[in-house]
């Protein structure tokens, strides 16, 4: 088969765009809630102390923007670590001012794997050699531009993908703003199982829903907290893959994860040869079948 | 070839065993037998999920939410610069594929 490929102003069909609406909590990793730890996602990720020693900041407010688990399931293709410059706050809360953004530390997990890949990223726009086979659709000849706006009223985190030939091509934006009002604090699940079984309305939670320009003026029903965001981890993955089977049926080709002992992404671990200065922890596959296999992805 | 022999009795056939009336019987006695213990356990068992859905509904108060922010939004991956792959198969006939997320098969 001869396979040639060029660039298209205008292709004869695409894939469906891909939007999925969800709620992330930012979480002061110095104070966390006790949720955080009760449900075990304090161990899958970086401590205070590890994110500061990483950044380079001796005693800054670290906060992690995440998805929180829900019963026990976590779905988190990136969380990111908001490290603030030493003396002063974390973001803009409760009429404080807000400190400065020092670092930040993108922790990126791929899918089915589950491995994880965490590295130091200037928050106001870095460049770096893509460093984790993250989706079987994509390749590992990519250049990751990150960008991460300081958590304020609203929050903004960008991923952009630049082939070395062919430019930018890809890019997964999250635009989210702070929920306010009484339900503004809770998790996603607060309104309980019985609410969702009762409760036919909808929401947002179709996949296409847009940010909203302000926050709330008012809160949002528990019914609509459930049914909107309730098991948010467990509604991304059922996205990822329902995406993953229109991408196969386009016919995109999968790219297997690079060989052991490859000089780009996984194997290179917490050293890239490409980006050497760069600060970078490698975390493999956690859950079976994966696991097994978490020395060849 | 002579077919291998098969069960029979007085000449018929029998590809499926009969139950017996004892069989039958058996059998109601265990399907009753778990319903009325299903009906036994069903105040208990709604008395369980009513506390989970209490637990799961309760409120975070201020000591459970000082040190989170929540955040909604829309997550969305957007296509730069698509790019066809247009391919010639081992028989001559030429197509052309829009592969927007994958370079690695381009020369």
């Amino acid at each position: 088969m001869v396979v040639r490929a060029r660039a298209l102003t205008h292709p004869p069909h695409l894939p469906p765009l891909f939007s999925y609406p969800v709620r992330l909590a930012l979480i002061d990793l110095d104070n966390p809630p006790p949720w955080y730890a009760a449900s075990g996602q304090a161990g899958a990720h970086l401590t205070a102390a590890a994110a500061r020693a990483a950044a380079g900041t001796a005693a800054g407010p670290v906060w992690l923007l995440t998805n929180p688990w829900a019963a026990g399931y976590a779905q988190n293709p990136i969380s990111v670590y908001y490290c603030y410059a030493d003396g002063g706050g974390g973001p803009p809360h409760g009429g404080r001012e807000g400190g400065s953004v020092k670092a930040a530390i993108a922790e990126v997990t791929n899918t089915p794997w589950g491995a994880t890949s965490s590295f130091t990223f200037d928050p106001a726009g870095d460049t770096t050699p893509k460093c984790m086979h993250v989706s079987p659709f994509m390749g590992m000849g990519n250049e990751w531009r990150l960008k991460a706006g300081p958590p304020s009223w609203r929050v903004s985190v960008r991923v952009a993908a630049t082939h070395p030939a062919h430019g930018p091509y890809f890019a997964a934006d999250l635009a989210a703003v702070r929920c306010v009002g009484d339900g503004a604090g809770a998790r996603n699940e607060r309104a309980g199982v019985g609410v969702l079984l009762r409760c036919g309305r909808g929401g947002r939670g179709r996949g296409g829903g847009r940010a909203p320009a302000t926050p709330s003026p008012t809160p949002p029903p528990s019914s609509l907290l459930h049914t909107s965001y309730g098991y948010t981890p467990h509604r991304t993955a059922a996205w990822i893959y329902r995406q993953a089977a229109a991408l196969l049926i386009k016919g995109v080709p999968l790219h297997g994860p690079p060989p052991k002992g490859s000089t780009v992404g996984a194997p290179t671990r917490s050293r890239d040869r490409r980006d050497p200065d760069r600060w970078r922890v490698w975390r493999g596959a956690v859950g079976w079948p994966w696991s097994a296999a978490a020395d060849g992805v | 070839m002579r077919a291998p022999p098969r069960a029979t009795r007085g000449g018929c056939p029998l590809p499926v065993p009969l139950l017996t009336l004892a069989q039958v019987c058996a059998l109601f006695w265990t399907f009753a037998s778990a319903l009325a213990r299903l009906a036994a356990d069903l105040p208990a068992a709604l008395l369980a999920a009513a506390a989970l859905a209490a637990r799961v509904a309760a409120p975070e108060g201020a000591a459970g939410t000082g040190g989170a922010i929540f955040y909604e939004g829309v997550v969305k991956h957007r296509r730069d610069k698509p790019v066809v792959h247009e391919f010639r198969s081992e028989r001559g006939a030429r197509g052309v594929r829009v592969f927007v997320w994958s370079f690695e098969r381009a020369p």
